[in-house]
């Protein structure tokens, strides 16, 4: 466990939501390529990654998102990306990553209305 | 003329070619000769040239220029490692054919940036080999040194010289000169170092971004020289050896990183293009944004990595 980066899940209805904050870097990203693998496999329809936690992201995270798309597209689902901090940002925009990928300001603005929040696992 | 043409019909010496000129009118005049077949047959035109250079042009080719994408090289050629990606994303964006005006060396230019100028004038030889890209460097013959007018005979396979296109006998395949890969000198004596593995890159992090805070660069640009380091260390310790050394130092006007480390770059264009992105040239390529100069030298012996950010 890296006690500089932890993920908390949320389902709401068939959209997870996974909450990330910290540093996303070399050590840290295999943890969240994992977490995101266990939300597809359970079947979520949308991911959501919320990055406004994460104060520094590098080329390994980046390359998760990029997995992360890449496992959507293919299996007809959706993922997406709340904005994070500038140095994320920019990190997206300057690799062109950004243009790939759904990037919203809240969670909300893509879950349906009427879900209910559960935590999930 | 010759010659071998390759498949989209382009000779080899048409593909990448110098141009000696000496004053306005001859600087003009091999332009013109070099974009206006293709501005008469409506295909792109880009002209990335330093910013007098720019002006010259308008106000001499007015209206012609109007279908060209025109770039200042003083910015876009800062880093002469983020010209390849550029004219990669217009080939993308645009298709081929495409014909590309660029002049990296100017007079005037730093040694050690007219040493990655020359470089990547080397490795536009090999960066779109299937592409119909024509390119066209203009070389001040009265203001350039001798070694840099002989080196761009070796990078490039034609030469215009009298408004006369002829093949270089000097042309090298792509491979820099030798004086590209001369050892970088020795970082200076008050040059902080640091040991590195795998668990310090949050604190080296923490260390740069302070350093780099001190020595007065923005807040910004912390930030990116941050992130680059991030990028060249997690390199190191994924690729090469487990671990490798960091350097710091300042010189006037900027601030200076270095990564050594046992690894070795076997692409040389790993950084530059995004079919290269895999492995460690993702991180290569954040480093040639965020960064304004980045020297590398690479042998089977280890790879160092010195990277500039000015104030």
């Amino acid at each position: 466990m890296n006690t500089d980066f932890t993920v908390e899940e949320h389902t709401h209805g068939d959209a997870s939501v996974l909450r990330v904050s910290g540093e996303l870097d070399l050590r840290t990203s295999p943890e969240l390529e994992d977490r995101l693998s266990r939300a597809f496999d359970a079947g979520a329809e949308l991911v959501i990654l919320d990055l406004r936690g994460i104060e520094f992201m590098d080329s390994t995270g980046l390359r998760v998102l990029l997995s992360a798309h890449q496992r959507a597209h293919e299996s007809g689902r959706r993922f997406a990306l709340v904005r994070g901090a500038d140095q994320v940002e920019r990190v997206l925009t300057l690799t062109g990553v950004r243009d790939l990928l759904t990037v919203v300001d809240a969670p909300e603005e893509l879950l349906a209305a009427g879900d209910q929040p559960s935590d999930g696992a | 003329m010759s010659l071998t043409t390759t498949a989209h019909g382009l000779a080899p010496i048409e593909a990448h070619q110098a141009l000696f000129y000496s004053g306005d009118d001859e600087y003009l005049a091999g332009i013109s000769e070099f974009i206006d077949p293709a501005l008469d047959r409506g295909e792109p035109v880009a002209i990335a040239v330093p910013g007098p250079k720019l002006a010259l042009l308008r106000s001499e080719l007015g209206d012609r220029l109007a279908p060209i994408e025109l770039l200042d090289m003083f910015e876009l050629g800062r880093n002469p490692a983020r010209i390849i990606p550029v004219v990669l994303s217009m080939i993308d964006r645009s298709g081929s054919p495409l014909r590309y005006v660029g002049e990296p060396i100017w007079p005037g230019r730093s040694p050690e940036e007219i040493r990655e100028a020359t470089r990547h004038e080397a490795l536009i030889n090999l960066a779109w080999p299937d592409a119909d890209v024509g390119v066209l460097c203009p070389y001040d013959t009265e203001l350039l040194d001798d070694q840099v007018l002989l080196d761009a005979q070796h990078t490039h396979p034609g030469v215009v010289r009298d408004r006369r296109l002829a093949a270089s006998s000097a042309y090298a395949d792509g491979r820099p000169p030798t004086g590209c890969d001369v050892p970088l000198p020795d970082p200076p004596p008050d040059a902080v170092a640091q040991e590195f593995e795998i668990a310090d890159l949050r604190r080296l992090r923490a260390w740069v971004g302070e350093r780099a805070a001190t020595s007065g660069l923005d807040q910004d640009r912390v930030e990116g020289l941050v992130t680059a380091v991030n990028e060249l260390v997690s390199n190191t310790v994924r690729h090469a050896a487990p671990h490798g050394t960091l350097r710091f130092w300042t010189a006037p006007g900027e601030v200076v990183v270095e990564v050594e480390d046992e690894g070795h770059i076997a692409d040389p264009l790993a950084g530059r293009r995004r079919q290269a992105m895999g492995a460690g040239g993702l991180g290569l390529w954040m480093v040639n944004q965020l960064c304004d100069l980045v020297e590398v030298r690479t042998s089977v012996d280890g790879t160092t990595i010195r990277a500039h950010s000015r104030l």
